[in-house]
């Protein structure tokens, strides 16, 4: 074949080789559209920030395992040799703070759990039956002696709006009361002053 | 005729897909169009639906027939132009303009082209076969269909970047200025590239010489 051939061929093949017939434009504009214009919806946390979530409740977990640990292990024969550790061993049974401990772990466990889209099917019922739990130790520690701390305080307060919400959780949810839920968590900042809080606790700063 | 235009050998090629608004050369646009252009980006990248669609209006006929001719497969090709046009709207805001954005929006069809056909390669187990029902489709002219199949076969076993280059100047009427940019490539080795893919078709067609010449 010279070169005279291949140029007709080639101009053949530039007119009828594969030359799509009524190219389905319209709707794969729709689909650009859609995926790539689409409301931007908040964004899901992902595995990523879930990870995060767990891993933030599980220090706080640690931090205060540590804690109480630490304080529960003070030998009883040192005590009269030191007697900062009584009041160590007294602030370790002082149940409101054991409680805040235990709330602060659970409630950064739950708020990692809640359904990352808001478009979830269903939420578990647990999920609000742990809330509701929750919600009742916070209330209890807003009126006890620990709940008169300015910065705790604030913190149960935040936190007994969030568990509410939580605790009201039915399966069949609306579709937007996740999304309140992480709203109020969101703008409360409540994941990283429940991390702060429990390190405070550690180093007994309450 | 630019001096850019593609060419047979020197014969001016007469590709009729080439008429259409939406396949104009970018660099033949004037200076306002180019301006316009770049309004419409940066509304896109701000969100604006009509921009985008004038966008996806002006290029999508383009970038679709490109991957249609290069995988021959409608739902493939259709697939390939949402990705490229997802990506493309997804990255405005990225786009600075250093290229104009025609050469950047065929960077982007070109290398998800081939990736994809990459991932896809048991397609073309079936694209001979759509091949001939494309032919078909649109009349096959006057020449010996077994010359045209024969002649699809022999540019799909191109090496992939012989490939690209043959169908973007030979069949798609793209400028070696426009290829070198796409691929990455000077615009030398465009027109190297095409000439050697020329050479493989000619051995490979060889045996068809006669026929398409005694027709």
């Amino acid at each position: 074949m010279n070169d005279h051939e291949l140029d007709d061929a080639l101009r053949e093949a530039a007119q009828h080789w594969r030359v799509p017939i009524d190219p389905p434009l319209d709707a794969i504009w729709d689909a650009v559209a859609t995926e790539a214009f689409r409301p931007r919806a908040r964004r899901s946390p992902g595995w990523p920030a879930v990870g995060i979530a767990a891993a933030a409740a599980l220090a706080i977990g640690v931090a205060g395992g540590r804690y109480w640990a630490g304080r529960a292990t003070v030998p009883i024969a040192t005590t009269a040799a030191a007697p900062h550790a009584v009041a160590a061993t007294a602030a370790v049974n002082d149940p409101s703070q054991q409680a805040m401990g235990e709330l602060l772990g659970r409630t950064a466990v739950l708020l990692a759990a809640l359904p990352a889209e808001s478009s979830a099917p269903a939420v578990d019922p647990q999920l609000s039956r742990e809330g509701a739990r929750l919600l009742t130790t916070t209330r209890l520690l807003l009126d006890a002696p620990i709940g008169a701390d300015p910065r705790l305080r604030n913190l149960l307060q935040d936190l007994e709006l969030v568990l509410a919400q939580v605790a009201r959780l039915e399966p069949e949810h609306r579709r937007d009361e996740i999304q309140f839920i992480r709203t109020a968590v969101d703008e409360h900042d409540i994941v990283p002053r429940l991390r702060t809080a429990a390190a405070d606790l550690t180093h007994d700063d309450f | 005729m630019s001096p850019g235009s593609p060419t047979l050998s020197g014969i001016p090629v007469s590709n009729p897909a080439r008429k259409m608004p939406s396949v104009e050369i970018a660099a033949a646009r004037p200076a306002d169009d180019r301006e316009e252009t770049r309004s419409l980006v940066a509304l896109a990248a701000a969100g604006d639906l009509a921009a985008a669609r004038t966008l996806y209006d002006r290029h999508a006929g383009r970038v679709y027939r490109l991957a249609y001719r290069m995988c021959g497969d409608r739902d493939l090709a259709s697939d390939l132009t949402q990705d490229v046009f997802v990506r493309v709207f997804g990255q405005l805001g990225q786009f600075r303009g250093e290229a104009a954005f025609t050469t950047w929006l065929h960077r982007v069809a070109v290398t998800t082209c081939l990736n994809t056909l990459r991932k896809v390669k048991r397609f073309r187990g079936r694209e001979v076969d759509l091949e001939h029902a494309s032919d078909r489709g649109t009349g096959g002219g006057d020449r010996d269909p077994v010359l045209q199949s024969a002649l699809g076969a022999a540019i799909d076993a191109l090496p992939e970047g012989l490939r690209i280059a043959l169908v973007m100047h030979t069949i798609e009427g793209y400028t070696h200025a426009e290829i070198g940019a796409a691929l990455g490539i000077a615009e030398g080795t465009s027109k190297s590239r095409v000439s050697e893919a020329r050479a493989l078709l000619r051995n490979a067609l060889a045996p068809h010489g006669k026929e398409y010449h005694d027709e």
